[in-house]
């Protein structure tokens, strides 16, 4: 029943400014025709909603007062099809809109994942929870316009109808209830405003305490090392207390305003009621006519409310938009290339680099050998993996890949080479084997899933759970503990079976018994392939074919860790201390 | 129905719930009360305020029949004018009472609507805190069993529905029902025949309700499960975009986020088919009622029975029902909501809590002795099998073995967290279960790897440990101890600094060294760090380390130890494998020889066996108390 837009036909055109955004939502792939079909048919249900009090003046008029049974039957009939009106053009409209809304809101939400996950990278990353909103609520905010747009159109043509039928009953009627409504609402929102702020202010203090409870909760293995419940249930007592005060506070207020609103409205309806039935006395308007404009009198307020938010509703959406847009005109971290990936047996070459922390940095890994890394701290080591799977570009130099500079390749097709995947070991929802394997089934892929799971001694993890590489991992990997992540992570990159891997610091939660079993294992499952291991660990780097050691101005020494250790007492001092 | 078929086979065909659906095993270790159960407790809870309740429920009612006044007197007036006598001081007259009912149902209204809400929110306040005490007190293995995210959602999204039914479905709902029923009422004071016109359309809307609301809870349920499904996609991917980006995972991430998005597409919409159907037979139900109305005041007018203004105000007191109805029946689903957040909210108050002890006796010192323990978790496999161990006070213990050897697991039996199946804990000479849980918390303390920074000020985190009444002074003296006071102090406003979510960030080092600093302020003599130093990069862990030496100073300690260095300062190294202990001794009698500890030790310290590991030991590491 419903088609899905598919992740490319959904990006807008570029650049993306918030009205392109809003307009991609509401009208690309068919959304146009359903929304003027929605709009006309909430119109259509906003005017037979005001004529229903005008239906029941005119029942009182036509037959209860004449006692004719004839028109009596008629006009029910007439009522009978107004309703049948009413009810399908609402379910029509409500269906339509709802279809733009949902799908307009699809349409952005995967333009949006499009662009933050696009190998480019963003060069000023926002932060994920950033990212999240602009996906889910900010799609929604976008996609709400639908009914921003639909219901004030309907809203004015149901102050319309109702104006109509207002003039046509009586005209001195008609401009009063015309002339009036506005400044009453006017004189609503004057009164509003202050309160509105009161309002909003005592609202975000009667949050305050759900976010205590839950910040609490998270924390609580924490609160129980240290055996802090108690204070922290008195704490939450606290803010409990100030949450009532606050609440009752803005219900005050809340209850001041409606007290306003309601006499305001209330007077306006009767001194409506009382000049109809002096024009009923002289004869102007008939008994059921009065039943009407009193009826239409009270109808009004809520359209031209309604109306009156067109422009806080397309201000909200248009904030949502300019938030799309701005991701989406998102400068990338790296550009495109063009050039193949050559072909070699995998040499990655670092040639006078200057990035970041990185100064002057010259290294060679030769195809086939186990790289050991030591750097001065972890940004220069995380600036060195980034250089190598091309998430950023060197200032100065140049990272080449058997001999081509990676700045001339697309980064997508450098990662088809090289494989640099970040240090924090992030897990996905899924079963084991499709984190380890994307993708995979048993089998072959199986297999490869399995060597790798061993050398990286994350076998274990498969086994200690039910359905073993079937088990159903969390979402970002939270039901296994950090050593397990950690191993599955490190299995995944091994799995890839990379003609370059770049493992950054790949064992820092994982006790030395096993560090030092893994570190054999990666040795023999990568042997004939390059590898970089980015790590201060005594019992990786033991296990490397040579080691480099960057410090503030490039390579300060390189060796064996044997070699290093008993000659370089900064060495020594930096693996072991 | 096709709707309930298709939704049922979209419910069990979908394979990612899988990991996050608590079984029903889990679910009975985090009770949902029975419905008895949550009356029970909701009257619990009105009845300290069942003064303001009856204030209430009078001006309620009060507001809703002065509501009833104006149709009335909109009649009235038709009837003024068709008389046609004395027209000008009746029709004033009539504008007058018009006038003074809007304004006292305006004030009434809001006033009552206020006294609703003060005596549901007190009521509701009440509950929240009293669930908080709960779940903060709940033993720590039943809460991580049964998962804290069950427990976190309860407290807060629980609460948050609860709460807002409580100000704003409630008081809606029962003016809504009072004015349906009083218009009733109104209408049979007109004439008895126009309430049995207007209750004919009961039947219709009775059974609209039952249909909606047996298809309408399974639905919405999936709605919410898929959009929770789509928004855990979401932040899977962008939460980790560079992984993502890397291992070339990026069009299967969109695949599986379209996958979920589409769901929630058409789940929303399949609410949206519920909701017209639903509205459409209300509307037929209007259409009925209105008409039976109409016709009841024709023939009613036609014998004399009724004047027109009569059937008027008839036609008229059903036509205001219309928004109070679809309001009441609207609400039913809100109010069925909080009705299930509130059988869960008051499920966290049926658990069991090991009753205290009253007067528990105090440790003798700071000794920890262990015999026999025997403990594993559910799934039956004994994580540890048969360990004894004695710390003297004062001493240091390091815990070294492979992941799954059962160290942590060990010192959380220690701590109390888990109870052993066989085997005792004593603390200080005190058996652990006579001290309670308070009193254990007063003996030992424990930090972990997990990092948790408090979302308010930094003093408010340090007095999480050191009670609310310490002074800034005894707060910056731990944050020296652990050498956390110069960064503290640069912080923008310093021990006042706002930090944890949505304020300042602290980096991992600087949360570490914030948890070590509530440990230097707590009580408790001895001190069990779980990999607390674990996550640093390198030259954090160095920072940390110093930290940690001053926490442990004076106290026992026993640390489990993910870097070599930790075990070698300590006093005595344990190793562990497979859930027992397989050596023990000093560090420099271990790393001699052939037995496991040798073994790691060479393969951390050099790769050339050949060197003694103890001159090593004595270069390369400086300033530790190695005996």
């Amino acid at each position: 029943m419903i088609v899905p837009t598919s992740a490319t036909s959904a990006s807008p055109p570029k650049p993306h400014t918030p009205g392109q955004v809003l307009k991609h939502a509401l009208t690309a792939s068919g959304r146009g025709r359903r929304l003027f079909g929605a709009s006309a048919g909430l119109t259509s249900h906003q005017v037979a909603e005001a004529l229903v009090p005008v239906m029941i003046g005119v029942v009182i008029d036509q037959a209860v007062a004449t006692g004719d049974t004839g028109a009596l039957v008629r006009w029910l009939v007439v009522l009978a099809l107004l309703f049948t009106g009413l009810l399908l053009s609402w379910r029509f409209a409500a269906r339509a809109s709802a279809v733009v809304e949902q799908r307009g809101a699809h349409a952005v939400r995967m333009s949006v994942l499009n662009r933050a996950l696009s190998p480019r990278g963003m060069r000023t990353a926002p932060m994920p929870g950033e990212l999240f909103s602009v996906a889910t609520s900010d799609a929604l905010g976008v996609a709400g316009f639908t009914r921003t747009l639909s219901t004030k159109l309907a809203a004015a043509a149901g102050v319309i109808a109702a104006a109509v039928s207002l003039l046509m009953i009586s005209l001195p009627l008609g401009l009063l209830v015309l002339l009036g409504t506005p400044p009453v609402l006017l004189l609503m929102q004057v009164v509003a405003k202050p309160l509105e702020r009161r309002t909003v202010h005592n609202q975000a203090l009667a949050a305050r305490a759900g976010a205590i409870a839950g910040d609490m909760l998270s924390g609580l293995r924490v609160l129980g090392g240290i055996g802090a419940q108690g204070v922290a249930a008195r704490r939450y007592r606290e803010a409990s207390r100030e949450s009532l005060a606050a609440t009752l506070r803005a219900e005050r207020t809340q209850a001041w305003y409606t007290v306003a609103a309601d006499s305001v409205t209330g007077a306006f309806v009767v001194l409506v009621a009382v000049l109809g039935a002096f024009m009923v006395a002289d004869g102007a308007v008939t008994p059921g006519e009065l039943v009407a404009v009193v009826g239409l009198a009270q109808y009004l307020r809520g359209p031209l409310i309604d109306v009156a938010y067109f422009g806080a509703g397309l201000a909200a959406s248009r904030a949502s938009a300019r938030r799309v847009a701005d991701l989406l005109n998102a400068e990338g971290a790296v550009g495109t290339g063009a050039s193949e990936v050559p072909s070699g047996g995998g040499e990655l070459r670092l040639d006078g680099v200057d990035a970041g922390p990185l100064r002057g940095v010259s290294l060679t890994a030769r195809p086939g050998e186990l790289l050991g890394v030591v750097t001065l701290d972890a940004v220069q080591a995380r600036a060195l993996s980034d250089l190598c799977a091309r998430r950023t570009d060197p200032e100065a130099g140049a990272v080449l890949l058997d001999g081509v500079a990676l700045s001339d390749l697309d980064p997508d097709a450098v990662r088809r080479a090289v494989v640099a995947p970040p240090h924090d070991p992030v897990l996905f929802a899924g079963t084991l084997l499709d984190n380890v394997v994307p993708g995979a089934e048993e089998g072959e892929a199986g297999d490869t899933a399995l060597a790798a799971l061993r050398a990286a001694c994350a076998d274990e993890v498969a086994d200690g759970l039910p359905g073993g590489l079937r088990a159903m991992v969390a979402e970002r990997g939270l039901s296994l503990s950090g050593g397990q992540r950690q191993r599955v992570a490190l299995a995944r990159a091994l799995a890839t079976r990379a003609r370059v891997l770049v493992l950054h610091d790949p064992t820092t939660s994982v006790d030395p018994v096993t560090e030092a079993r893994i570190a054999d294992d990666v040795r023999g499952l990568r042997s004939g392939a390059t590898t970089l291991l980015i790590t201060g660990s005594p019992s990786l780097l033991a296990a490397c074919d040579r080691v480099v050691v960057i410090g503030e101005y490039g390579v300060s020494h390189e060796g064996t860790h044997a070699a290093l250790l008993s000659e370089v007492p900064a060495y020594r001092e930096a693996v072991l201390a | 129905m096709s709707l309930d078929t298709d939704l049922n086979t979209d419910l069990k065909a979908d394979p990612d719930t899988g990991a996050r659906r608590p079984d029903e095993s889990l679910e009975a270790l985090m009770p949902v009360a029975t419905t008895a159960q949550t009356r029970r407790a909701a009257m619990a809870l009105l009845r300290p305020h069942r003064g303001l309740v009856a204030l209430a429920a009078a001006l309620l009612t009060a507001a809703t029949l002065t509501g009833l006044a104006t149709p009335m007197l909109l009649g009235h007036l038709v009837d003024v004018v068709i008389e046609g006598e004395d027209v000008t001081r009746l029709i004033t007259l009539t504008g007058v009472a018009l006038a003074g009912v809007a304004a006292l149902s305006a004030v009434l209204n809001a006033v009552s609507h206020y006294y609703v809400i003060r005596a549901g929110e007190q009521a509701a306040a009440g509950l929240r805190e009293e669930v908080m005490e709960h779940a903060l007190n709940l033993p720590l293995a039943q809460v991580e069993r049964a998962g804290r995210g069950d427990l976190v959602s309860r407290v807060t999204s629980d609460v948050r529905v609860v709460t807002s039914a409580t100000s704003e479905v409630l008081p809606k709902f029962v003016s809504a029902l009072l004015t349906v029923g009083l218009t009733i009422v109104g209408l049979g004071v007109l004439d008895w025949r126009f309430a049995v016109a207007a209750l004919l359309a009961v039947p219709i809307q009775a059974r609209a309700l039952v249909w909606y609301l047996r298809r309408s809870k399974p639905i919405y349920a999936a709605e919410r499960a898929a959009e929770g499904q789509m928004a855990g996609r979401v932040l899977d991917s962008v939460g980790a975009a560079d992984t993502v980006t890397a291992l070339r995972l990026g069009p299967a991430h969109l695949r599986a986020a379209e996958d979920k998005s589409n769901a929630v597409v058409s789940l929303s919409l399949r609410t949206v088919v519920l909701i017209t159907r639903f509205y459409g037979r209300l509307n037929l139900a209007e259409l009925v009622g209105l008409s039976a109305v109409l016709v009841a005041g024709f023939f009613l007018v036609s014998d004399k029975s009724v004047t027109v203004g009569a059937a008027t105000a008839a036609a008229l007191f059903f036509h205001r029902l219309f928004s109070p109805i679809g309001q009441l029946l609207g609400l039913f689903d809100d109010l069925q909501e909080a009705g299930a957040g509130l059988a869960r909210l008051v499920g966290v108050t049926l658990v069991e809590r090991r009753p205290e002890p009253a007067d528990p006796p105090a440790p003798r010192d700071a000794s920890v002795a262990a015999d026999g323990l025997v403990f594993g978790y559910r799934d039956g496999r004994d994580v540890l099998s048969g360990v004894s161990l004695a710390i003297e006070p004062g001493e240091r213990v390091a815990v070294v073995g492979t992941t799954g050897a059962g160290k942590s697991s060990l010192v959380r039996v220690l701590a109390g967290v888990h109870e052993p199946r066989h085997g005792s804990v004593l603390l200080g000479g005190v058996p652990r279960a006579e001290l309670g849980m308070y009193g254990t918390s007063r003996a030992i303390a424990m930090v972990t790897q997990e990092v948790h920074v408090f979302a308010g000020t930094v003093a408010d985190d340090l007095r999480l440990a050191a009670g609310p009444d310490a002074g800034d002074g005894e707060l910056l003296a731990a944050l020296e101890a652990v050498g956390a006071r110069s960064w503290v102090e640069a912080l923008p406003d310093g021990l006042r600094t706002r930090v944890g979510e949505g304020a300042w960030s602290l980096t991992a080092t600087q949360a570490q060294q914030l948890a070590l600093a509530r440990l230097m302020l707590v009580p408790a003599q001895i001190v069990v760090l779980d990999e607390a130093t674990a996550e640093a990069g390198s030259s954090g862990a160095l920072a940390l380390e110093a930290s940690a030496e001053a926490v442990m100073r004076g106290r026992t300690a026993i640390v489990v130890a993910h870097r070599l260095q930790q075990a070698a300062r300590a006093d005595r190294v344990i190793v562990m494998s497979e859930g027992r202990i397989v050596e023990q001794g000093t560090h420099d009698d271990l790393a001699v020889g052939t037995g496991v500890y040798a073994r790691l030790w060479a393969a951390w310290s050099d790769t050339r066996p050949a060197q003694a590991p103890t001159d090593q030991r004595g270069s390369a590491i400086s300033g530790g108390n190695v005996k």
